[in-house]
Protein backbone atom coordinates (compact mmCIF):
# COMPACT_ATOMS: atom_id res chain seq x y z
CA UNK A 1 0.00 0.00 0.00
CA UNK A 2 1.41 3.55 -0.71
CA UNK A 3 1.79 5.70 1.92
CA UNK A 4 2.19 9.38 2.41
CA UNK A 5 2.89 11.31 5.53
CA UNK A 6 2.45 14.64 7.14
CA UNK A 7 5.17 16.47 8.88
CA UNK A 8 5.04 19.71 10.70
CA UNK A 9 8.20 21.78 11.52
CA UNK A 10 9.17 24.97 13.63
CA UNK A 11 11.85 26.27 11.51
CA UNK A 12 15.33 26.76 13.28
CA UNK A 13 18.72 28.65 11.44
CA UNK A 14 21.42 26.67 11.36
CA UNK A 15 22.35 27.50 8.03
CA UNK A 16 24.43 31.11 7.70
CA UNK A 17 24.26 30.37 3.95
CA UNK A 18 20.49 29.49 3.42
CA UNK A 19 20.15 32.72 5.90
CA UNK A 20 22.27 35.12 3.54
CA UNK A 21 19.83 34.00 0.32
CA UNK A 22 16.97 34.49 2.58
CA UNK A 23 18.17 38.74 3.22
CA UNK A 24 19.29 38.94 -0.45
CA UNK A 25 15.78 38.44 -1.72
CA UNK A 26 14.64 40.96 0.87
CA UNK A 27 17.56 43.04 -0.19
CA UNK A 28 18.75 43.64 3.15
CA UNK A 29 22.71 43.28 3.37
CA UNK A 30 24.09 40.76 5.71
CA UNK A 31 27.36 42.01 7.49
CA UNK A 32 30.48 39.64 9.75
CA UNK A 33 30.79 40.42 13.60
CA UNK A 34 28.96 44.05 13.05
CA UNK A 35 26.71 46.22 15.44
CA UNK A 36 23.39 46.02 15.25
CA UNK A 37 21.33 49.30 15.77
CA UNK A 38 18.52 49.60 18.70
CA UNK A 39 17.03 52.11 20.22
CA UNK A 40 18.58 55.46 21.32
CA UNK A 41 22.01 54.05 20.66
CA UNK A 42 21.67 50.92 21.92
CA UNK A 43 23.74 48.55 20.29
CA UNK A 44 24.40 45.13 20.07
CA UNK A 45 27.12 43.37 18.59
CA UNK A 46 26.13 40.28 16.56
CA UNK A 47 28.22 37.38 15.19
CA UNK A 48 26.29 38.68 12.21
CA UNK A 49 24.34 41.54 11.51
CA UNK A 50 21.18 41.71 8.90
CA UNK A 51 20.89 45.66 8.29
CA UNK A 52 17.51 46.77 7.71
CA UNK A 53 16.12 50.22 5.70
CA UNK A 54 14.55 51.35 9.14
CA UNK A 55 16.03 52.66 12.32
CA UNK A 56 17.63 49.43 13.63
CA UNK A 57 18.79 45.89 12.95
CA UNK A 58 19.13 42.10 13.73
CA UNK A 59 21.58 41.13 15.21
CA UNK A 60 22.46 37.01 14.54
CA UNK A 61 23.99 35.17 17.45
CA UNK A 62 25.20 31.80 17.03
CA UNK A 63 23.77 29.20 20.33
CA UNK A 64 25.98 26.69 22.50
CA UNK A 65 23.86 24.28 20.25
CA UNK A 66 24.91 25.39 17.01
CA UNK A 67 21.49 27.25 15.65
CA UNK A 68 21.27 30.67 15.28
CA UNK A 69 19.40 33.23 17.53
CA UNK A 70 18.11 36.49 15.81
CA UNK A 71 17.79 39.45 18.68
CA UNK A 72 16.63 43.15 17.46
CA UNK A 73 14.37 45.90 19.37
CA UNK A 74 11.04 45.44 18.57
CA UNK A 75 10.25 48.99 19.53
CA UNK A 76 7.55 50.58 17.61
CA UNK A 77 7.39 48.38 15.16
CA UNK A 78 9.84 48.96 12.51
CA UNK A 79 11.75 45.50 12.65
CA UNK A 80 8.09 43.96 12.20
CA UNK A 81 7.55 46.17 9.74
CA UNK A 82 10.37 44.92 7.37
CA UNK A 83 10.27 41.09 8.69
CA UNK A 84 6.64 40.37 9.67
CA UNK A 85 6.25 39.19 13.20
CA UNK A 86 8.92 37.25 14.88
CA UNK A 87 10.62 37.59 12.04
CA UNK A 88 8.11 35.25 9.96
CA UNK A 89 9.31 36.36 6.86
CA UNK A 90 12.81 35.59 7.31
CA UNK A 91 12.04 32.62 8.56
CA UNK A 92 10.16 31.60 5.62
CA UNK A 93 12.25 32.91 3.31
CA UNK A 94 15.20 30.98 5.00
CA UNK A 95 13.67 27.78 4.93
CA UNK A 96 12.78 27.80 1.48
CA UNK A 97 16.33 28.50 1.00
CA UNK A 98 17.47 25.86 2.80
CA UNK A 99 15.06 23.53 1.37
CA UNK A 100 15.82 23.63 -2.09
CA UNK A 101 19.50 23.90 -1.03
CA UNK A 102 19.38 20.55 0.38
CA UNK A 103 17.12 19.34 -2.12
CA UNK A 104 19.06 20.21 -5.04
CA UNK A 105 22.44 18.93 -3.58
CA UNK A 106 20.99 15.54 -3.79
CA UNK A 107 20.29 16.06 -7.29
CA UNK A 108 16.40 16.83 -7.10
CA UNK A 109 14.21 19.34 -9.77
CA UNK A 110 12.94 21.42 -7.45
CA UNK A 111 10.01 24.17 -8.46
CA UNK A 112 8.74 27.05 -6.29
CA UNK A 113 5.54 29.05 -6.62
CA UNK A 114 4.58 32.20 -4.25
CA UNK A 115 1.13 31.49 -3.34
CA UNK A 116 -1.36 34.83 -3.00
CA UNK A 117 -1.67 33.87 0.74
CA UNK A 118 1.74 34.29 1.37
CA UNK A 119 2.75 31.08 1.52
CA UNK A 120 5.78 29.40 -0.26
CA UNK A 121 5.01 26.35 -1.92
CA UNK A 122 8.21 23.47 -3.40
CA UNK A 123 7.60 20.42 -5.42
CA UNK A 124 10.40 18.43 -5.20
CA UNK A 125 11.14 15.13 -7.77
CA UNK A 126 12.46 12.76 -5.71
CA UNK B 1 3.91 -0.10 -10.30
CA UNK B 2 5.07 3.27 -11.50
CA UNK B 3 3.76 6.53 -9.84
CA UNK B 4 5.48 9.62 -9.04
CA UNK B 5 7.06 10.31 -6.08
CA UNK B 6 7.14 14.50 -5.45
CA UNK B 7 7.82 16.01 -1.50
CA UNK B 8 5.79 19.08 -0.94
CA UNK B 9 6.81 21.38 1.13
CA UNK B 10 4.26 24.32 1.94
CA UNK B 11 5.85 27.07 3.95
CA UNK B 12 3.95 29.45 6.00
CA UNK B 13 4.80 33.41 6.28
CA UNK B 14 5.31 32.72 10.11
CA UNK B 15 8.58 30.50 9.18
CA UNK B 16 6.02 26.92 9.97
CA UNK B 17 7.26 24.09 7.45
CA UNK B 18 4.40 21.46 6.05
CA UNK B 19 6.36 18.07 4.55
CA UNK B 20 4.22 15.70 2.49
CA UNK B 21 5.61 12.69 0.89
CA UNK B 22 3.34 11.43 -2.34
CA UNK B 23 3.76 8.10 -3.83
CA UNK B 24 6.55 6.79 -1.63
CA UNK B 25 6.09 3.04 -0.14
CA UNK B 26 6.44 2.35 3.45
CA UNK B 27 9.50 3.13 5.22
CA UNK B 28 10.98 4.72 1.87
CA UNK B 29 8.87 7.98 3.01
CA UNK B 30 10.42 8.37 6.08
CA UNK B 31 13.80 8.38 4.31
CA UNK B 32 12.88 10.81 1.92
CA UNK B 33 11.80 13.42 3.66
CA UNK B 34 14.13 13.07 6.63
CA UNK B 35 17.11 15.11 4.96
CA UNK B 36 14.43 17.89 4.71
CA UNK B 37 13.52 17.78 8.65
CA UNK B 38 16.75 17.46 9.49
CA UNK B 39 18.03 20.58 7.85
CA UNK B 40 15.32 22.45 8.30
CA UNK B 41 14.57 22.31 11.80
CA UNK B 42 12.79 20.75 15.43
CA UNK B 43 9.98 18.21 14.08
CA UNK B 44 5.94 19.14 16.13
CA UNK B 45 4.05 16.26 14.66
CA UNK B 46 4.32 13.36 12.45
CA UNK B 47 0.50 12.46 10.95
CA UNK B 48 0.46 9.00 8.56
CA UNK B 49 -2.57 9.08 6.51
CA UNK B 50 -4.29 7.18 6.44
CA UNK B 51 -5.56 8.41 9.48
CA UNK B 52 -3.21 7.69 12.28
CA UNK B 53 -3.08 10.24 14.94
CA UNK B 54 -0.23 11.01 17.67
CA UNK B 55 -1.07 13.04 20.82
CA UNK B 56 2.11 14.77 21.88
CA UNK B 57 2.10 14.68 25.67
CA UNK B 58 4.08 17.29 27.94
CA UNK B 59 7.20 16.18 30.11
CA UNK B 60 6.79 12.41 27.96
CA UNK B 61 9.44 11.52 25.49
CA UNK B 62 8.85 10.23 22.78
CA UNK B 63 10.92 8.34 20.53
CA UNK B 64 9.28 8.32 16.96
CA UNK B 65 9.81 5.22 14.59
CA UNK B 66 9.66 4.57 11.14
Amino acid sequence: MLMSHFTTIKTQIKDIEALKSACAELNLPVLEKAQARGYYENKTRGDFVIKLKGPYDIAVQKQPDGTFGLTADLWNGHVEQEVGPNYGKLLQLYAVHKAMKEARKKGHLVSRHNKPTGEIKLVIQA
Amino acid sequence: MNTKRTIEIIVSPIGEVSIDAVGFKGADCQKATAFLEEALGVVGNKTKKPEFHQVAQKNHHQTLGG
